[in-house]
């Protein structure tokens, strides 16, 4: 194991097993709704637990092919996977993260600015994310 | 408030642990007199109660003995219609003791957005067997009543 303190891992995000390039942040967000039950006598007896779900938000830079093909995916509505997974070092919590049939619900393909490459934006739904081998730990 | 006990409803002998909401309805019929600004008191008017509770994972293993008091089918009614002549179906909460009351609807959800989780709504109406239990129900509400604010 590496120093804890200090990060040296490099992480890789793939999108049905094609590695997405220039990218500048993805963060998936597990919804895992509860919420307390009271009675007419007592307060919080239990929970009652809603359907799960998740989300993820992609920004990368708008070149090469990857926003390209992500932006038809997005068209068509077809579902694909997406996972993260350490390319260099070991520091990362796990080994690897996947999300398996993935849906955008908006795409931002490319805004155009004055400075720097266009950025593109992709926000979608995550349907299968609990599965015994979804999160790989170390 | 703090941590309090979390004291069932009782339906018959069906403990219901998770009540929502608990809804009794009562008064006295009054019909106005024509020509006149009196009014005739009658009688009273039929006790209900609406009762919204969960069944929670292992107590929704209740349904069938909540159905059984319901006489929902001819096969249960046989069974339980004798012993119902006798007395009705006691509801007992904290704050009220209500005999002699009657499964008149039964509605049982399940939906989607809670998980492993039967929502029941129970309308129950009074239906007086004989005066001795209506004189001791009345008692027992009575007593109840007053002591339960003090609880």
């Amino acid at each position: 194991m590496a120093d804890p303190l200090n990060w040296k891992t490099r992480l890789e995000v793939t999108a049905d097993g094609k590695v997405i390039s220039a990218i500048d942040s993805f963060t998936p967000t597990f919804n895992t709704q509860t919420t307390p039950l009271h009675s007419i006598e007592a307060d919080n007896i239990g929970a009652i637990f809603h359907p799960q779900t998740a989300t993820f938000t992609m920004t990368l830079k708008a070149i090469g092919p990857a926003v390209a093909e992500l932006t038809k995916l997005s068209l068509q509505g077809t579902k694909f996977d997406i996972s993260v997974a350490e390319k260099q070092g070991n520091d990362w919590t796990f080994k690897k993260l996947l999300f398996r049939d993935c849906l955008v619900t908006s795409a931002n393909p490319s805004n155009v600015v004055i400075d720097g490459a266009p950025t593109a934006t992709f926000n979608g739904i995550i349907l299968g994310f609990t599965g015994d081998h979804d999160q790989e730990l170390p | 408030m703090g941590d309090r006990p979390n004291i069932p409803v009782l339906v018959g002998a069906v403990p219901l642990l998770a009540v929502t909401s608990f809804v009794v309805n009562e008064g006295y019929k009054t019909i106005g007199i024509a020509g006149s600004t009196l009014k005739q008191m009658v009688a009273p008017t039929t006790k209900t109660i609406s009762i919204e509770a969960l069944l929670m994972n292992e107590f929704r293993a209740l349904r069938p003995a909540l159905e059984a008091m319901a006489l929902t089918s001819r096969g249960l009614a046989s069974v339980t219609a004798p012993l119902l002549k006798l007395a009705g179906i006691p509801v007992v909460a904290k704050t009220s003791v209500n005999l002699d009351m009657q499964i008149t609807s039964l509605v049982f959800t399940q939906d989607s957005q809670m998980r492993d989780v039967l929502k029941v709504t129970i309308g129950l109406t009074n239906v007086p067997r004989t005066r001795l239990t209506g004189l001791l129900g009345g008692a027992l509400d009575v007593a109840l009543g007053a002591g339960s604010a003090f609880i």
